[in-house]
């Protein structure tokens, strides 16, 4: 029994000295140091792996950044009653709810964006990274960067412009000026074309085809859309030709029910379904109706809409565009029965199918053509801007039948300015709808057709907005910043109409 | 009996190694109470027949015709003579005169015990023992059943002298006078004085029985590291008993402690059986409202405050995976502990009582005690069975289908639209005529209650046991087989070694713990879903989905969840007297809890014409909290000068190690195959993992002075993982003092009346680590998903290496008061808790890429409080007894400073000078009469018709105060005979948030008083106009909740509890060989009184299950 207590007594003394190694818990099993995952090749590209799997398992974000828009555009019928879509579907967002739908789209925005800026500094930081690791890793975080840059200056006007993890920094930031959130896409899309590789790397660094991850013609396709955006024709001319150009990776696909297949030769940058529950696109899944669209159901649970009548009249006919790309349903139990138009890009609809088959179209090159047109256009080469736009046409155009003997005509050349930008935006609202938010932020950055002096928000929305159940403002155009972030940064200040 | 002993005479040598001597010496006297033989005048004569047979055998047959013990000395025994009787039917005294009529031995009776010792040998002898005044005194301090006292305090009366009885209780006493009085005291028994005999030879030896007290102030109570007993306690102690708990019919131990204890606030969340409770001692010290629980320790090993997860809580895990649950959410821990295994619940709640605990006594400890075996060597067999039911106490007042339906087409008319078949099945496609009450539906059933404890225990005087095996079921209301399951076993052992000096004890216990509560929203629908939705089945048999045009609420009865849960408890303490006072003792401890779930969602209890292939899906999760921990300690327990002095010192090693994994997996083949998880299609894993390390030394210091004057010193040293390098240490300690002054001769001649009196306070500081581990350094951890096949990584947190522990000064002083003897008790405290250098996740804006930092605040919390406790014996008769308990708490709360607050994060979330859960609101400006929408006031005071018009979050220019105004509780207990009744009230003044489900006239049902809702222009109401289109004013309006407006009186007053037992009589059980029998009705949350209107219950708040209205009838009997 004496053994005993000299171990008790042996534990006193075991105590004096042994204190603060005891209470150093180490890391977690499941934990790596920030420090150790960018010392190391692997690891380093698993951080940017890790933005894109947190990005394809987060639905919300998925569907947040390509629906969203579309809800607040002319495209879609909102069946939902849920009071957070009625809001957005309706453009009248209320700011005095201590969370709005469209709060996702800044919130997990930043996150991102906190991840591309630590990978960012991580690889510039490490001294142990090999030399094309460290170029993949820095092209990459600086490409998702300026994506979601891109996506927060449309939907949110100048948003702080965070480039560090430095949290005391990024607690007290102002907002920047939406010129200088382009310089810094700008820079960052440039920077990355130059670092990135023309061919496609996995998460090894190893040539792959899957184009899930963002490669030189992925930073060329979106900086030539950015340059489109901010009225350098020249520049967007040359970058989309330089994309287009390059026939060995990048052709349309002919078979329109083919263009949104994973891997085609149409995508410049998919991102793959890895995420939860059967691994679908999010698109595909909120957009696809097996009966009528839910009322219960809200902006992120999906199948709640259907295709606008507005939008189902622009088509012209025999544009297989509105044969392969729009599906529809048809509830019986109503008199008359009544049918549901929704977009049918995507083709699966539910969960839990063996295989994948499609991913969720980031970048193709069918815009790529359109940035080229319409940069061509507004240059004055209209005609070379009208044989881009005919490209598209031809490959959509259906075959001649007796009812539609001439199905989806060239467009003329010679036609004047204004015509032929009629056609393109046409074009644009049918070729891109209901995909990552390109008719809401067409609708707010052209001019107007009618009157350019105004934008084509102020000549569409109106109306559009009036058939939704609400009324249109100019101040609709940008989402509210979330109340969340105004309470927490003094330093904010409200987008107007949201005060 | 024998007792084998080596007697020491006096001799020279004693005063020279008088502690030595003192350990050896044996026992003379002890007594045996034995069960049942009390009854007075029984003639005690005995018969004994024997020839040549040793002394024992006489012995024995004195002890088994008596009640008499015999005591003799071990060389009496071993001498090995033997003797010859024959006597019939004579007295004691006659068979002991006849017995060592020719022996050198000599006995005497005292009491029942009769002693017997070798004859002092002429010429050794001393002066006539009548007339030599004991120079020493020894003596042995025993409880009723003969188990020595140790630690017993011996004082002589107008002297400063006192001593301290041994391991075995033995003491030894330098006297003077022979006349001398005793004072003889000890933790849970009734002091007693005793005359010095001055036939008491010296060198002789005393024999003293303590009984058990009933005075509450001695009763033991246990605290850090020990026991002690109000009277003599510097500290704020709260406590319930054994018996409090078994009046109760619960299966969640903690829930016997509401409205019991004062400045303990403890509410149910939730109804349903095993859900957790929202508990704060003294209110809310932190800004981190997630780290205000208190430490709970089982027999001093630290238990889980916070649930092992639940289910249905994986998505929008982008942040990492952190899915523990505080203690306001979720499956509560404490359902993994048997009520009927515990004997006491102990609350510290000040300095003094917490600061041993150092850095974790920040918001007030909680001591669990398990039952130990009793000592006496009683063999003893316990049984209670109890069963009833429980049922929801009182459905709200909602919409009938007329009114219901009037609601919806004011709705759309006050809309300017026309209902269709999308917005409104409920009018166009439902059939209109029907009325479904669902309350009754959904929660009009009756949940089983069962609680069957059996327990044996028995030992002799060494080793006790008590072996326990419980099995306690809990039903619901709700429609299907949902239930709470829980089958326990516990067995305790404790050993002292034969010379006392080794004590060991031991307990493991068991427990399993089934639970199928799914994840439903069974309330909600009850009180929203509109009164003349369809029918549940269709005519086949089949779930009626109506045309997808709503959700069926049966199909949660689809749903399949299964939590099993699996706690391992185990502890044990060795000790150790090294020299008389000074103890040497480890305690060690280990738990285990593990659970595994898993939450189904099968194709059935999806809508068939929404459901798209392989969305069925279920969530394996598998959690564990593995905890241990080693404490040695040294006490040194002495007579120092005039007083008693106890020291103590030791070290803590302490881990914590939580596990989670979770696995979500999809698209299984068949519904019969979804809890097999190799049949999904696809499935993701996410994990947790959490240790903590936790080191301390930790000393204590109480001094207590001529029964007077009390002084406690106790600090601590303390290290934990939670904490970067360089920050995990930390100080902490206490400073109390106590004058019982009702003691003074002054007090005692002056005020008669007052029987004690008490002032005593305490100061010190405490601190607080309730924070996840690993904040302080930047983590990445893997994503559960892969991307093109590969694994990603992301980031967990923002670290700072530079936080470190939250500290809170306590002030505390208290009075107690005791009138006619002790029967009014009264203790009146005053606190005053300051906490700062706040540990909380600091809110951050997205654009830092996370919601939190974790962070000291330099803000300062302040709680102040009054608490009052009132015990009194109202009557007390030999047949009838009634007392009354009444507690009462006002507590205050307030931010007293927070620098740099105006341009913190936080700033519209507090204000300084007011309550940290207050709520910042917009004034709310009445219904306009011209347009029946709510109207506001602005920062500005401009009047504003709608919330579109607000700016927020500045026009958030009110504030609510949501804190409890003042709780208490009383309890009349009523004994008449065999009868028992006890009666709990507990009564609650607070402000509650007004529960609007939904918009009136969406499509939801409605409580009646929306009935009073603005009509026309011109109607002055607080209701506004029905809405139904989210897009419009009106609507907007009435979904916003945080105004001034959006809160109500909550306050209540409960019947809790009503126990009534009947004891059957003695007469009755002798014939049928039962100690006792009992049996007894018990129940729960019986009377509501409330003007909260919102919602079931004002306790809960929420369209959550109310506590439930509990029947349970019970027999206990004791074999």
């Amino acid at each position: 029994m004496k053994i005993i207590f000299n171990y008790i007594l042996l534990g006193f003394v075991f105590l004096v000295s042994g204190c603060t190694k005891f209470v150093n818990a180490g890391l977690p099993d499941n934990k790596l140091a920030a420090t150790t995952v960018f010392s190391s090749d692997a690891t380093a590209l698993g951080a940017m792996t890790g933005l894109y799997a947190s990005l394809t398992s987060n639905t919300l974000l998925m569907t947040a950044w390509s629906v969203m828009p579309a809800m607040s555009a002319d495209e879609l019928v909102n069946y939902s009653t849920n009071a957070g879509t009625v809001q957005v579907y309706s453009n009248s967002i209320s700011t005095s709810t201590s969370s709005n739908t469209t709060d996702y789209l800044w919130n997990y925005g930043y996150q991102a964006i906190y991840i591309a800026n630590a990978a960012l500094a991580g690889a510039q930081q490490s001294v142990s990274l090999s030399a094309p690791v460290a170029a993949q890793v820095e092209g990459e975080a600086e490409f998702m960067r300026a994506f979601f840059y891109f996506n927060l200056v449309n939907e949110f006007g100048g948003v702080p412009l965070v480039t560090t993890t430095d949290y005391q920094t990024n607690m007290a930031i102002k907002r920047s000026s939406v010129a200088a959130v382009y310089t810094q896409i700008i820079a960052d899309l440039t920077d990355a074309a130059g670092k990135l590789t023309d061919g496609y790397l996995d998460g090894n660094g190893v040539t792959t085809n899957e184009r899930i991850r963002p490669n030189k013609g992925a930073a060329q396709a979106l900086l030539s859309r950015v340059y489109l955006y901010n009225g350098d024709w020249a520049s967007a001319d040359s970058l989309a030709g330089i994309v287009i150009a390059n026939s060995g990776e990048y052709s349309l696909v002919t078979d329109l029910n083919s263009v949104f297949l994973a891997n085609s030769n149409e995508a410049i940058w998919q991102i793959q379904p890895a995420g939860v529950g059967g691994e679908e696109t999010p698109e595909g899944t909120w957009y696809v109706l097996s009966s009528n669209p839910s009322a219960s159901s809200t902006v992120t649970g999906g199948k709640i809409a259907a295709l606008s009548p507005a939008f189902l009249n622009a088509f012209e006919p025999g544009d297989n565009r509105m044969t392969d790309w729009v599906d529809s349903i048809t509830d019986h139990t109503t008199s008359p029965a009544t049918t549901y138009y929704f977009p049918f890009k995507y083709k699966i609809g539910d969960y839990g199918n063996a295989t994948v088959t499609e991913y969720s179209m980031e970048l193709r090159l069918a815009e790529q053509y359109l940035i080229r047109a319409e940069a061509r256009i507004r240059e004055g080469q209209v005609d070379a801007g009208i044989a881009d736009l005919n490209v598209l046409r031809a490959r959509a155009r259906a075959a001649a039948t007796v009812a539609v003997p001439n199905p989806l005509p060239a467009l003329a050349m010679g036609l004047s300015k204004t015509a032929a930008l009629t056609a393109l935006v046409h074009e644009r609202r049918i070729e891109l709808f209901s995909e990552g938010g390109h008719r809401w932020f067409d609708l707010k950055r052209m001019a107007g057709l009618v009157n350019p002096l105004g934008s084509l928000a102020d000549e569409v929305m109106p109306a559009a907005t009036a058939a939704k159940g609400g009324s249109w403002s100019d101040n609709w155009e940008l989402y509210p910043v979330p109340l969340t972030e105004m309470t927490s940064n003094v330093d904010l200040v409200q987008n107007p109409g949201y005060e | 009996m024998v007792f084998k002993a080596h007697y020491a005479p006096p001799c020279p040598k004693w005063g020279l190694t008088k502690t030595l001597l003192v350990m050896q010496l044996t026992v003379l006297l002890l007594t045996v109470a034995a069960f049942g033989v009390q009854a007075a005048g029984v003639a005690q004569t005995v018969t004994v027949t024997v020839k040549n047979a040793p002394l024992e055998k006489v012995f024995k047959a004195i002890e088994r015709q008596t009640n008499y013990v015999v005591f003799a000395h071990a060389d009496v025994v071993e001498e090995g003579r033997t003797v010859s009787l024959d006597l019939k039917n004579v007295s004691v005294a006659q068979v002991l005169e006849a017995c060592f009529k020719n022996m050198p031995f000599t006995w005497s009776i005292e009491g029942r015990v009769i002693a017997v010792e070798r004859r002092p040998v002429p010429g050794l002898a001393v002066a006539p023992a009548t007339e030599a005044p004991p120079s020493e005194i020894h003596g042995r301090v025993t409880d009723s059943s003969g188990v020595p006292l140790e630690g017993a305090s011996i004082m002589v009366r107008g002297s400063k002298r006192a001593v301290q009885t041994d391991a075995k209780g033995i003491f030894n006493l330098p006297l003077a006078d022979s006349n001398a009085v005793l004072i003889v005291s000890y933790t849970g028994m009734t002091p007693r004085t005793v005359r010095v005999n001055a036939g008491l030879r010296s060198g002789g030896a005393l024999h003293i029985t303590l009984l058990p007290s009933n005075n509450p102030l001695d009763q033991a109570q246990v605290i850090a590291y020990g026991t002690n007993t109000r009277r003599f306690s510097v500290g704020s102690v709260g406590r319930i008993s054994a018996e409090d708990i078994a009046q109760e019919p619960i299966s969640n131990p903690m829930m016997a402690l509401e409205g019991r204890i004062a400045g303990l606030d403890l509410s149910q969340t939730n109804g349903i059986p095993g859900s957790a409770q929202a508990i704060t001692i003294r209110g809310l010290n932190s800004l981190n409202m997630t780290a205000n629980n208190p430490l709970v320790l089982v027999d001093g090993v630290p238990f889980l405050t916070t649930s092992l997860g639940t289910t249905g809580s994986l998505s929008g895990a982008y942040n990492g995976a952190n899915y523990s649950l505080s203690m306001n959410s979720g499956l509560s821990p404490f359902n993994l502990l048997n009520p009927g295994d515990i004997e006491s619940i102990t609350v510290l709640k000040d300095a003094d009582a917490t600061s041993i605990y150092g850095s974790r006594g920040s918001n007030g400890v909680i001591l669990i005690t398990t039952k130990k075996g009793k000592a006496g060597g009683q063999t003893q067999i316990d049984v209670n069975v109890s069963g009833g039911f429980g049922k929801v106490g009182h459905f709200m007042d909602l919409l009938n289908t007329p009114q219901y339906l009037e609601m919806r087409h004011e709705a759309f008319n006050n809309d300017g639209e026309t209902p269709n078949a999308g917005n409104a099945p409920d009018l166009l496609v439902w059939d209109t005529t029907r009325y479904t009450n669902w309350q009754k539906v959904l929660l009009g059933g009756a949940a089983a209650y069962n609680n069957d404890q059996v327990s044996l225990s028995g030992g002799n005087e060494n080793t006790h046991f008590i072996v326990n095996g419980s099995h306690i079921q809990q039903g619901s209301v709700y429609p299907g087989g949902f239930g709470d399951n829980k089958n326990a076993g516990r067995l305790g052992i404790d050993h002292t070694s034969l010379n006392k000096r080794f004590k060991a004890n031991f307990s493991v216990g068991y427990l399993v713990d089934n639970n199928t509560f799914t994840d439903s929203y069974f309330v909600q629908e009850a009180l929203t879903l509109a009164p003349d939705a369809p029918p549940l089945y269709l005519p086949d048999g089949q779930l009626n989905w109506a045309g997808s045009t709503w959700t069926n609420p049966y199909s949660a009865l689809q749903k399949k969840f299964h939590a099993k849960t699996d706690n391992l408890t185990a502890n044990g303490a060795l000790s150790y007297e090294i020299i008389k006072g000074l103890q040497i003792r480890a305690t060690m401890g280990y738990n285990n809890v593990q659970m595994n779930s898993t939450d189904a969602f099968p194709e059935s209890s999806f809508d068939p014409a929404l459901y798209s292939n392989g969305q069925n899906f279920n969530t394996f999760t598998s959690a564990s909290t593995e905890t241990w921990n080693i404490e040695p300690q040294l006490e040194y327990r002495s007579v120092l000068g005039p007083g008693r002095l106890d020291v103590l010192a030791g070290t803590t090693f302490e881990q914590m190690l939580t596990q989670q994994t979770a696995i979500a997996a999809y698209g299984f083949l068949n519904d019969a195959l979804i809890d097999d998880l190799g049949s999904a299609n696809s499935s993701y894993t996410t994990t947790s993992y959490s240790k903590y390390d936790y080191n301390a030394v930790f000393g204590r210091i109480n001094y207590v002075l001529a029964d007077k004057y009390i002084v406690d010193l106790s600090g601590r040293r303390d290290g934990s993982s939670r904490f970067g390098p360089g920050k995990q240490f930390g100080n902490f300690g206490s400073v109390g003092a106590g004058w019982l002054f009702g003691n003074e001769n002054l007090i005692k001649e002056g005020l008669p009346f007052l029987s004690y009196g008490k002032l005593r306070g305490s100061y010190g500081i405490t601190g607080s680590d309730n924070i996840p581990g690993y904040g302080f350094i930047s983590t990445f951890s893997p994503t559960y998903n892969q991307y093109g096949g590969d694994n990603g990584l992301t980031p967990n947190n923002l670290a700072n290496p530079d936080y470190s522990w939250e500290s809170n000064k306590k002030l505390d002083g208290g009075l107690e008061l005791g009138f006619i003897k002790d029967r009014i008790l009264v203790d009146v405290d005053y606190f005053r808790d300051r906490s700062s250098n706040q540990l909380v996740g600091y809110l951050l804006p997205a654009t830092t890429g996370f919601n939190t930092i974790q962070y000291n605040l330099p803000a300062t919390v302040q709680n102040t409080g009054l608490e009052f406790e009132v015990n009194t014996v109202n009557i007390r008769t030999a047949a009838f007894t009634w007392r009354t308990s009444l507690n009462f708490t006002i507590p205050r709360n307030k931010l007293v400073n927070y620098p740099g607050f105006a341009s913190s994060t936080e700033r519209y979330k507090y204000a300084i000078g007011e309550p940290l859960n207050v709520k910042k609101v917009v004034p709310f400006a009445g219904i306009n009469p011209a347009t029946g929408v709510a109207n506001y006031y602005t920062s500005k005071g401009v009047l504003v018709n709608s919330v579109r018009d607000l700016t927020l979050p500045q026009d958030f220019s009110a504030s609510v105060d949501v804190n409890t105004e003042y709780y208490g509780g009383i309890q009349n207990s009523l004994q008449y005979k065999g009868w028992q009744l006890d009666i709990l009230v507990q009564v609650v003044k607070q402000l509650g948030f007004k529960n609007m489900p939904a918009v009136a006239g969406s499509m939801n049902n409605q409580p009646t008083m929306v009935l009073g809702r603005w009509q026309k222009p011109g109607d002055i109401t607080d209701i506004p106009r029905f809405a139904q289109d989210p897009s419009t004013i009106a609507y907007q309006n009435w979904a916003y909740a945080n105004t001034s407006n959006g809160y109500t009186n909550a306050s209540f007053v409960r019947l809790k509890n009503v126990a009534l037992g009947y004891n059957l009589p003695a007469v009755w059980l002798r014939k049928a060989r039962i100690r006792a029998a009992r049996f007894y009705f018990q129940g729960q949350n019986l009377l509501l009184i409330t003007k909260y209107k919102y919602g079931p219950d004002p306790e809960t708040q929420s369209y959550l299950l109310p506590p439930l209205r509990q029947l349970v009838l019970g027999l206990q009997v004791t074999l």
